[in-house]
């Protein structure tokens, strides 16, 4: 810890006696119609700076001076991708990547049941957890639910009986405008047979010591029991109290989601 | 419920300055130049800099220029709300403790003496002082327009000065009403407003008085959420708007043939410190974007315009001074003092 200290007073010193700092680039823009998509999407970029350029990755990792250049819309196709990109110029420092993760819609629901979201935020409702609709960071866009009750729950309901093998939850963590990630989310299967629920996963969150952020996290729920099942539920917890550094902190906070996607 | 929505939206500005500004350093590179077209600049983010423990700033939120080429910059640290420098960057004087929201700075000269119109937005009043800090006016909310409960719904940003000394008060962080007194602080009438018609405004941030028709003066209003300026008669008529896509600008300032404006933030990466300089002519049209994207119109309608360098984290309002160059002070920046800009 110390000798960092020492490197970073070093470099500070350094860049006091040069004439000017070198500037760092803004990171791309990405434009895509929804960051879940059913067969095939688009990615288009953008940077409209002379003599600068954007160059992206699709394998997850950060892009470098030698990863393609940005000519085109990417047209993604069939699997769930995630794509970098980072703005490139001479005389500049490369941006920050930006990145967006598309994923591939599941198994279509017969219907889905849920807590009625708070208004504004309420979008089409249950109905807009399985429209393909959504993964942008701007909450007043009408494709997220919102909820600040103490619990909220899902309700699937399956077409027929499959055995589900993983499921995303697409959650919004905007920690500045009091939404956070959820305390719990708990998967549970309808079992015909016993009549009851059966847990399946588990995910639990704790709020860091410092802010998180801005992103959308699709939560993962996998490694599930194999059993088959018509009736899947998600229960979430949202926040109860907000950390001590946070203006609202000790008060409730808000959870907000977007999409289920359910992959056999 | 609804004071809690209203707070979704206004702490959205807390989280904002948490992240750090990347801090690279390099030695030997020149300067970047910024902008485009006639409106291109070298940047000295040196220019302002100052002892802190001496003249701290907290916000530095605007800034204006006198007769005489000083440039007075008004900050919301009550150690010294008015800091006063020459064109070197040197201080030379500073006053005021009284202003724990100071907002908006304009100047406005009356029979060859100039007075600073001050707004505080903790306060909720308008100050008319001398150059050295003494207050002449102090406006409140007008409760004879019938359209404020109290003195909280009053939340005054800035302020335009009319020829005839007509005080026009942007409710910016308030009801986004224009308000418009008279010389002696007398209630005249209100525009502007939230809603959703053309003439209404969300986050009337700035104003100023546009000169430079041979027609006649007339408002230029920043309505900051709706990424645009809206155009009024003196009287408070709705002309039209002048979009400036993604872009937060913040108030209007007229100088030569031009509109310059501080934009906070670029829309597509907000509270990520994303701000820059907008530059245009007097046809309305955008002609260069300092730190930000190349200015296009695509059939006749602006294109969304963003940072592209991260010269600025969220500047708060632009000076130009006699020789073009600019002056450019930051809100919730790591306190850093004005930055300058000179022409290339």
């Amino acid at each position: 810890m110390k000798r960092c200290l020492t490197l970073i007073l070093c470099l500070c010193l350094i860049g006091r006696t040069s004439a000017q700092d070198t500037l760092q680039l803004a990171p791309p823009l990405l434009r895509y119609p929804s960051a879940f998509f059913a067969g095939s999407t688009t990615v288009a970029m953008e940077f409209a700076m002379p003599g600068a350029v954007i160059r992206y990755t699709t394998n997850g990792e950060t892009p470098d001076a030698q990863d393609p250049i940005y000519q085109k819309p990417l047209k993604i196709r069939g699997k769930s991708t995630l794509i970098k990109a980072r703005s490139f110029a001479e005389g500049y420092l490369p941006s920050e990547s930006v990145e967006v993760l598309l994923l591939k819609k599941g198994i279509a629901p017969e219907r889905i049941h849920c807590t009625p979201p708070v208004a504004p935020y309420t979008a089409l409702g249950a109905r807009s957890l399985n429209d393909t609709l959504g993964g942008m960071m701007d909450f007043e866009k009408n494709t997220w639910l919102g909820f600040n009750q103490d619990s909220v729950v899902i309700d699937i309901y399956l077409k027929k009986e499959i055995i589900p093998n993983m499921l995303l939850l697409n959650v919004l963590q905007k920690e500045g405008s009091w939404i956070f990630l959820p305390e719990k989310i708990q998967l549970d299967a309808w079992n015909e047979d016993l009549q009851r629920f059966m847990p399946m996963a588990q995910r639990v969150f704790v709020p860091g010591l410092e802010p998180s952020a801005d992103r959308c996290l699709p939560v993962l729920l996998s490694n599930i029991p194999k059993r088959k099942t018509r009736h899947l539920r998600l229960r979430i917890y949202p926040l109860r109290s907000m950390p001590q550094w946070h203006p609202g902190k000790g008060r409730a906070a808000w959870f907000f989601t977007d999409e289920v996607l359910i992959y056999p | 419920m609804r004071s809690r929505r209203d707070f979704i939206k206004k702490t959205a500005l807390i989280a904002a300055g948490m992240a750090s500004a990347p801090a690279l350093l390099r030695a030997g590179a020149p300067p970047p130049v910024l902008g485009h077209n006639h409106k291109r600049y070298q940047l000295n983010r040196a220019w302002g800099k100052q002892d802190f423990s001496r003249y701290p700033v907290n916000d530095c939120h605007e800034m204006v220029l006198d007769k005489k080429g000083r440039i007075f910059l008004l900050t919301n640290e009550t150690r010294n709300n008015i800091l006063i420098y020459d064109r070197s960057g040197k201080i030379l004087d500073s006053w005021g403790h009284e202003y724990p929201g100071a907002h908006g700075l304009s100047i406005f000269e009356e029979n060859g003496t100039e007075f600073l119109f001050i707004c505080d937005t903790e306060r909720r009043q308008v100050f008319k002082t001398t150059l050295d800090g003494r207050v002449l006016l102090t406006l409140d909310y007008p409760k004879e327009a019938g359209i404020y409960a109290k003195k909280e719904d009053f939340t005054p940003t800035e302020t335009a000065i009319a020829p005839n000394g007509d005080i026009y008060i942007a409710d910016g962080y308030g009801k986004d009403y224009i308000l418009q007194f008279n010389a002696k602080g007398e209630f005249i009438r209100y525009f502007g407003g939230k809603g959703s018609a053309a003439q209404h405004l969300n986050n009337a941030h700035g104003i100023c008085v546009d000169h430079r028709s041979p027609a006649g003066p007339t408002l230029i209003v920043s309505s900051r959420q709706q990424h645009c300026f809206k155009r009024y008669s003196m009287e408070g008529v709705f002309l039209g708007e002048i979009p400036v896509p993604g872009a937060w600008v913040c108030r209007p300032v007229i100088r030569g043939e031009y509109l310059y404006a501080a934009v906070l933030q670029s829309h597509s990466n907000a509270w990520q410190q994303s701000g820059f300089v907008t530059i245009l002519d007097k046809n309305d049209r955008v002609v260069s974007n300092v730190g930000g994207s190349t200015p296009a119109y695509h059939e006749g309608r602006a294109q969304e315009m963003y940072q592209t360098v991260r010269a600025f984290q969220y500047p708060h309002d632009v000076c130009v001074d006699a020789d073009e160059n600019l002056y450019v002070c930051q809100w919730n920046s790591g306190k850093v003092y004005p930055y300058q800009l000179s022409p290339v």
